[in-house]
């Protein structure tokens, strides 16, 4: 008897193609489109070589230090040098600039000054490099006048000397990728949409809300074992649509996971339990169409998923620093954080806190659907 | 006119679902703008990065970490962060912070001594090769290699001479002059943003719109029952072109008056009127796609869809949600086959430009051009369905 309302439960989700489309094909279209847009975003902030267009008078003595500093911070060991230069002419410098050729144009004459066309972090770095070398030409006028005894020879090794102060700390033990946050945040949509299917089985299973609900509520078949067949149907399309999307960003896209496939595997299942109880809670409590419960499904999956940061992964910091309590009432929000737990240090503290809180969502929810559906009758229908 | 009638309570029916996109793209214009709160330009600002700096070095006499701690707070954006590593790397990896800065304890009095090589290094956190870790650690060097250089001038000076020379010095700056013709761009950025949404808002709303009222109209008992009323056919086509026509003209029109409340003056000029014109030319290809969707699809189902599908596809790849100039070159070469890209780019355009004659509206006109012939083919195809379908059967 229950292989027999499984197998025909299963067929009849597999075959709603409307309702494949929205639990699987969606999520991969957005995690395709979503590899699309945000490939180079992560590439932004990376450094490479400022160009520079440099008006040098080198008549002026002043100026052949000057252009020898620059020459040598453009072509440092290691990666390429600070700026890629190009010494030119007045007329062709400014065309050099207006045409976004070059970030900044330095003029040396009798004396330096720079000209930019907006205010970024390249002309910032132009700007630093050009004060440091007045600052440095100044410090040392200065103190031949403060202690006439200095020679300027003896501070001129000092001068060159460039020691690096600063040891750079790596900051977790890979290189952080954010874009990740927006696919993990698309995992908790992807579960919340799991409710597609909670929605329908409360559907199809209360007699007062469609023709199918009324005659199976007539047939001999005990109430909760119907509700719990229906129930491990979900789950299993939805675990496997899932890991589908999952198997989809990681191999496919190329977006990690962290290294503990397992652990992994299990807040994906916890997620889709989340997801199916939330959808049935939805189905169950709000007193509406069918087209009304679909709607708020998808208006709340879609605030609670762009609170996790779906569309912009910075949100996600914004609500966990300013309103701590929201993160933790937010479905998605601990999915996302759970998946991302892992990804920082594996299976640790948050991950699980994560998960305990979700499985506790999961429960909460079907308490409710539970409370609301269970004892019904029905004088007539 | 009973069909033009029945058209605009097809719209009425669906209103609260059209109006939910205004409201998307309304909310996120002006989130936009929070976010990009910044007065117009009228010099040279420089960049700060966000920086948090943790300065273990708080002894009695440690000058020189407290001064380079303050010359940060100058030439940086100090943030306040809890000294948690957890809490650190996550304000790094949200880019909350860009550059963590440790100080250790007797720094200042190992960098007294002399330019030793036996100083502890300063610790820093950032992303890997990123320009802001880059200029950041300038900076610091800049600070440490200054009061090296006055430390070796002048042996027997105190630690207060030191940095209050090292302040003075570092104080010193280039002037920086800012090219004028480009000044102002920023005052129209958010305006952009806009019109760029706008491409995702005004498609869903026609696309939704307008199939919602064809697929109504087309469905075969309606059309059989519609056929024998007295209306003739020919007028029963021109009321539905002109409720297609008032619907999309009407949604234009609301888009422009959203735009004239959120920015006022600024729309009131030639950039505000070549946005509103090319916005023109978008809906009218929103207008035929719209109309082939329609015709080509039979269900209500399958229309939302293609109605996501396209419009987040092309919002996606074409540069709505994601500024075209950060998209790869691949993904750009397959968004020109929409008229989505060509939208986005005439923006653009319009935003950065600051006289309006033939020459310079070159790349526009040409831009708005090819967004009409996408509309033309899209017409044509939809022409074409149509014929067919009437052979088809009635």
């Amino acid at each position: 008897m229950i292989s027999h309302l499984l197998q025909y439960r299963l067929k009849c989700f597999l075959k709603d193609r409307q309702m494949i489309f929205w639990t699987l094909a969606f999520p991969l279209l957005l995690a395709t489109l979503f590899n699309l847009a945000f490939a180079n975003l992560s590439e932004i902030g990376t450094f490479t070589a400022i160009p520079v267009a440099v008006v040098i008078d080198e008549d002026n003595p002043q100026n052949r230090a000057l252009k020898s500093a620059l020459e040598t911070v453009s072509t440092q060991t290691g990666g390429g040098g600070l700026f890629s230069l190009f010494q030119t002419d007045d007329t062709t410098a400014r065309q050099l600039l207006s045409a976004n050729q070059v970030d900044g144009v330095i003029f040396a004459d009798s004396s330096l000054h720079l000209e930019v066309q907006k205010s970024g972090l390249n002309q910032t770095v132009i700007k630093s490099f050009l004060d440091e070398y007045i600052q440095t030409s100044q410090a040392l006028s200065q103190m031949t006048i403060l202690s006439p005894e200095i020679r300027l020879e003896t501070l001129l090794p000092v001068v060159q000397d460039r020691r690096d102060y600063i040891a750079a700390v790596p900051v977790g033990k890979d290189q952080l990728d954010p874009a990740v946050i927006n696919f993990y945040s698309l995992m908790a949509m992807t579960a919340l949409y799991g409710g597609f299917w909670g929605l329908r089985i409360v559907n199809e299973n209360q007699a007062n809300l469609s023709n199918q609900g009324a005659r199976v509520s007539v047939a001999p078949v005990h109430k909760l074992l119907r509700l719990v067949v229906d129930i491990v149907a979900a789950l299993t399309i939805q675990y496997a649509i899932i890991l589908i999307v999952l198997a989809y960003i990681q191999l496919v896209l190329g977006y990690h996971f962290g290294y503990q496939l397992g652990w992994v595997v299990l807040a994906a299942l916890v997620s889709c339990f989340m997801g199916v109880a939330y959808g049935a809670c939805v189905g169950a409590v709000i007193p509406a169409g069918e087209g009304v419960k679909t709607g708020i499904l998808i208006l709340t999956t879609m605030v609670m998923s762009f609170l996790s940061g779906m569309m912009y992964h910075g949100i996600k910091y914004i609500v966990t620093t300013a309103v701590p309590v929201l993160a933790f009432l937010n479905p998605a929000n601990l999915v996302t954080d759970a998946f991302l737990a892992l990804y920082y240090d594996g299976a640790s503290s948050r991950y699980f806190m994560n998960l305990a809180i979700l499985f506790v969502f999961g429960v909460f929810f079907s308490l409710l659907a539970f409370a609301v559906l269970r004892r019904q009758r029905y004088a007539s229908l | 006119m009973p069909v033009f009638k029945a058209y605009l309570q097809i719209i009425r029916k669906n209103a609260p679902l059209l109006l939910m996109y205004l409201g998307i793209v309304a909310g996120l214009a002006i989130m936009m703008t929070i976010f990009n709160a910044q007065s117009p330009q009228t010099g040279f600002s420089g960049s700060k990065v966000r920086t948090a700096v943790f300065n273990d070095d708080t002894a009695a006499g440690t000058l020189l970490s407290a001064g380079l701690v303050d010359y940060l707070g100058q030439t940086a954006e100090l943030v306040t962060l809890a000294d948690d590593p957890q809490q650190i790397r996550d304000a790094l990896f949200f880019g909350e912070v860009s550059y963590v800065l440790r100080i250790p304890a007797g720094f200042s009095g190992q960098l007294s001594q002399s330019a030793s090589d036996t100083v502890v290094n300063i610790e820093r956190q950032a992303a890997p090769d990123s320009t802001s870790a880059l200029y950041m650690d300038m900076l610091v060097n800049k600070y440490l290699h200054t009061v090296g250089l006055f430390r070796a001038g002048m042996p027997e000076a105190a630690d207060e001479e030191i940095a209050r020379l090292v302040r003075e010095n570092l104080a010193l700056s280039i002037p920086v002059e800012l090219s004028v013709q480009n000044s102002y761009r920023g005052s129209y950025e958010n305006i952009i943003y806009y019109f760029n949404y706008l491409a995702y808002a005004l498609l869903s709303i026609l696309i939704l719109g307008i199939s919602t009222c064809m697929i109504t109209f087309n469905s075969l008992d309606l059309k059989r029952r519609n056929l024998c009323s007295p209306v003739s056919l020919r007028s029963q086509n021109l009321q539905i072109l002109a409720g297609n026509l008032a619907f999309s003209i009407g949604s234009w029109l609301v888009m422009i008056l959203v735009s004239l409340v959120l920015y006022r003056g600024a729309m009131l000029t030639w950039t505000g009127f070549w946005l509103a014109l090319n916005a023109f030319a978008f809906m009218l290809v929103g207008l035929c796609l719209s109309f082939l969707i329609g015709y080509a699809l039979k269900s209500r189902n399958a229309q939302a869809a293609v109605a996501n599908v396209l419009t987040l596809g092309t919002s996606f790849i074409a540069g709505v949600f994601v500024p075209q100039e950060f998209l790869g070159r691949s993904v750009l070469a397959i968004a020109r086959l929409t008229p989505t890209y060509w939208f986005v780019r005439a923006n653009v355009a319009i935003g950065s430009l600051d006289s309006f004659d033939w020459m310079s509206l070159g790349d526009i006109r040409l831009a708005c051009v090819i967004q009409l012939a996408f509309a033309g083919v899209f017409l044509a195809i939809a022409t074409l369905l149509v014929y067919r379908k009437r052979q088809a059967a009635a």
